[in-house]
């Protein structure tokens, strides 16, 4: 798990406290989430240094606009959600598709564009399936990156990942399903391939 | 149960699996296939932020314009000065009317037993708007806040 579950208790001590300007209540807040921050930032973008920008942009926003927060979810969502914002908005600047459901412009699928030159024979069979795993949850489009990890890495709630990015439950439960059956299929083509 | 939703599943067994981290329970072939995809779905990721990220965004922070305070402060001193208000105009209108307003109020209440078709229907129209609030919210980003 990314973050310590907290009560709506806690959540609300902790933003009362930064809305009533308490010292270093905010960078509580901050320490609090900033790893899974980074997770939805860095999935979605798949690039370090901007997603150290967007962290920083994502924080300064939950900072203004936490008066908005009205508890109706887990103070760990509304962060997840802000934070994919600023990252879904730094896509759509760069004109970065969010997701592509089933083949890219050049016709292939994600997965497909995992690198061949990936050595199988150095590793043992355990740690050159994680490898090339790894490689290909990479490859998958932003959208299904992000709700995998959500999903899995976060152990987030279909419900509470649909309140995040904005989607209604039965599409992240398309995606989990698509994407895992990809990488699953994939990886068995591979390794028989290896094999 | 057909092909799809035994595939979802072996693969919501897998994720289980993967979370409880225990090999207590044998796991069908098809439920195991998937257990790469989802151990490799759980690897932790490198998180890249300086030691000092969150005192640097506090500070950040503490430099901008506190709006949000302001506001929040602003909305409850609002609000303590219109219950005031609420009860001082009450408190008037009981002196300067006395009991003289009881009575039509009462008569005003056995009005709303025989409510008017245009009543019902902004009734029906009140409703309906509010059932359809929370699933339009979720595709409305600007009716639910999400303009951050």
């Amino acid at each position: 798990m990314t973050t310590t579950p907290t009560s709506r208790e806690e959540d609300q001590a902790l933003v009362d406290a930064v809305l009533n300007g308490s010292k270093g209540a905010f960078e509580r807040l901050v320490i609090q989430y900033q790893k899974l921050c980074w997770h939805v930032i860095y999935r979605m973008v798949r690039h370090a240094e901007d997603t150290q920008d967007l962290c920083q942009e994502a924080f300064l926003r939950m900072h203004q606009y936490l008066h908005q927060y009205r508890y109706e979810s887990a103070l760990k969502s509304w962060v997840a959600q802000v934070a994919y914002s600023v990252a879904k908005r730094h896509l759509e600047r760069k004109r970065i598709p969010l997701s592509e459901p089933s083949a890219d412009s050049e016709g292939l699928s994600p997965l497909d564009r995992v690198s061949d030159d990936f050595d199988m024979e150095a590793a043992g069979i355990d740690s050159q399936a994680a490898g090339f795993l790894h490689e290909a949850i990479d490859r998958l489009p932003p959208l299904q990156r992000t709700i995998l990890t959500l999903y899995h890495l976060d152990e987030m709630p279909i419900a509470e990942v649909a309140m995040i990015t904005g989607l209604a439950e039965g599409t992240i439960k398309s995606h989990l399903f698509r994407s895992r059956k990809q990488l699953r299929d994939t990886l068995n083509d591979r390794m028989g391939v290896a094999a | 149960m057909n092909v799809e939703e035994r595939e979802w599943q072996a693969q919501e067994a897998a994720m289980r699996r993967g979370r409880s981290g225990s090999d207590g329970q044998k796991l069908d072939t098809l439920s195991a296939s998937y257990l790469s995809i989802v151990h490799a779905a759980r690897q932790p990721i490198d998180v890249q932020l300086p030691v000092d990220f969150a005192s640097r965004i506090a500070l950040l922070a503490g430099e901008r314009p506190h709006t949000v305070v302001i506001e929040s402060r602003f909305e409850r001193r609002m609000l303590i000065a219109l219950i005031g208000l609420l009860g001082v105009a009450g408190l008037a209108a009981a002196m300067f009317y006395g009991g003289n307003w009881l009575m039509p109020s009462i008569k005003q209440l056995g009005q709303i037993g025989k409510p008017s078709l245009s009543l019902l229907m902004s009734l029906i129209a009140c409703l309906g708007l509010s059932a359809i609030w929370q699933p339009l919210r979720r595709f409305v980003p600007i009716i639910s806040g999400r303009g951050f």
